[in-house]
């Protein structure tokens, strides 16, 4: 058994997560607000030190264009008093005009062109019919310009949307496998770190 | 059984995971396509090449990418490999510390043999001034040595002047953000991803945008197996495999309740 009284609160505090399965109660409470808590805090710091290393300090120095970022972040502050919201509206203008501005720059190329490029294939393997005929399929879904007037189109988009509940199915699978992951992490923990049952 | 007890459900899955962890099966594993293509750029890779790892995950994914973290971190350390760490998840900066734990133990030198710039906020963006300036952006390590004075970062500008980009992720920035952003400087990324990550990052593997995917447990007890340096992951992928067998399990039987149920007609009142 650890003698470590970080693993202790960790393995207690786990205990008291795992509580919720048998009902709610005070101990899970606890938990989730020291989480919430704990979170919230560590964000603030980090933010901080962003703020503090990469706007006071080149501002200390004499870099005058740290004012920029610095002034509009301040803005964002305007938000608590009704009279000068207004005023918030152009930091929030910067970031989202920014944030798709760079994402679009690449995305035609990376997530339009080459992806069209990689379903441009040859059919003679069963996973190269598999991936034109399922992205044809769910495009032929989608097709709602002209609607789907002939029975082609709408076996196409029949299949389709069976495609996508394939997809679907597998994303799920995949985060099934994520939790499955995670419940492991957290049994070895309580049963080889903190008790020490299980042998390494 | 419309009255069945859920909690059993729980009591079933805990037994399934912790019974091989007592007693273990020794369930074989087998090597992906996703994870030897992986294996196989890292091992061409040549000693003091320089290659930028992210830590964009949480600690809820620690589990899964951690082991896939520390056997991807053997392996260049055994290839001699040079390290730029970085975080844009602002959780995820704490594990960089762990690979420098691990270069040290190693007897690397920090500075000289790996870096760590700690936590850059502003996501996408962030990692945008990043590749187009490593040290202008960040401006000091963790430390707060000034990024111009750090030996490993003497010749290096921008990502073209990385040999290799392994990202570690379980939401955003992830896959798409990166190829992205890295589209433009030409060098190769390879992914550790949380297994709820792995279905949309597939599509830039078939578009040749990225070399491979380790994916989850799985993939990091792959990636043990192939170094030859059983881990963690390795011991965890029977309680895996069975509790799949649980979840499978418990999807066949809720069906078959649930159809069995709707044929028998409604009794009377």
């Amino acid at each position: 058994m650890s003698t470590d009284a970080g693993v202790w609160l960790g393995g207690l505090l786990t205990i008291a997560v795992f509580s919720l399965m048998w009902k709610e109660n005070p101990f899970y409470r606890v938990a989730e607000f020291a989480l919430v808590g704990v979170s919230s805090g560590y964000a603030l710091t980090l933010g901080w030190e962003n703020i503090v290393n990469r706007g006071i300090e080149p501002l200390m120095k004499g870099n005058a264009v740290v004012l920029i970022p610095l002034v509009l972040s301040l803005l964002l502050f305007a938000k608590l008093d009704k009279k000068s919201a207004w005023l918030a509206r152009y930091p929030m203008a910067v970031m989202i005009g920014l944030g798709t501005a760079v994402s679009l720059r690449a995305a035609v190329k990376t997530d339009f062109i080459n992806q069209i490029g990689a379903t441009m294939l040859p059919l003679t393997t069963l996973d190269n019919v598999i991936i034109v005929v399922g992205t044809l399929s769910v495009l032929t879904y989608f097709f709602f310009t002209v609607g789907l007037k002939s029975s082609a189109q709408q076996r196409g988009a029949q299949l389709g949307r069976a495609v996508m509940m394939i997809s679907f199915g597998a994303q799920l699978g995949s985060v099934a496998m994520q939790r499955a992951a995670l419940l492991i992490g957290r049994i070895d923990f309580i049963f080889r770190v903190w008790l020490g049952i299980v042998k390494s | 059984m419309k009255n069945f007890d859920v909690r059993w459900l729980y009591v079933v899955l805990v037994l399934a995971i912790l019974i091989p962890m007592l007693r273990p099966i020794g369930i074989p594993v087998k090597i992906g396509t996703w994870t030897k293509a992986v294996h196989e750029y890292m091992d061409k890779l040549n000693a003091g090449d320089v290659v930028l790892i992210c830590s964009d995950y949480t600690a809820a994914t620690e589990n899964e990418l951690g082991a896939m973290r520390d056997a991807i971190v053997k392996h260049l350390l055994k290839k001699n490999v040079k390290s730029v760490l970085i975080a844009f998840n602002s959780q995820g900066a704490p594990f960089s510390n762990k690979i420098v734990a691990m270069y040290g133990r190693a007897g690397k030198v920090y500075g000289t043999d790996m870096v760590d710039l700690g936590y850059l906020a502003g996501g996408e963006k962030a990692l945008t001034s990043f590749f187009a300036d490593l040290k202008r952006s960040t401006g000091k390590d963790v430390r707060g040595t000034a990024t111009d004075s750090i030996p490993i970062l003497k010749n290096i500008k921008t990502l073209s002047d990385i040999r290799l980009v392994i990202e570690t992720a379980s939401g955003v920035p992830g896959p798409a953000e990166y190829v992205r952003q890295a589209a433009s400087y030409g060098t190769p990324l390879v992914f550790g991803l949380s297994s709820g990550l792995v279905s949309s990052a597939t599509v830039y593997l078939q578009s040749r945008q990225a070399i491979g995917i380790v994916s989850g447990l799985q993939g990091a007890a792959e990636y043990e197996k192939l170094t030859g340096q059983i881990g963690y992951a390795t011991s965890a992928m029977d309680s895996q495999s069975l509790s799949y067998m649980t979840y499978i399990a418990a999807i066949v039987l809720g069906n078959v309740i649930h159809f069995n149920s709707r044929r028998k007609p409604e009794p009377r009142t």
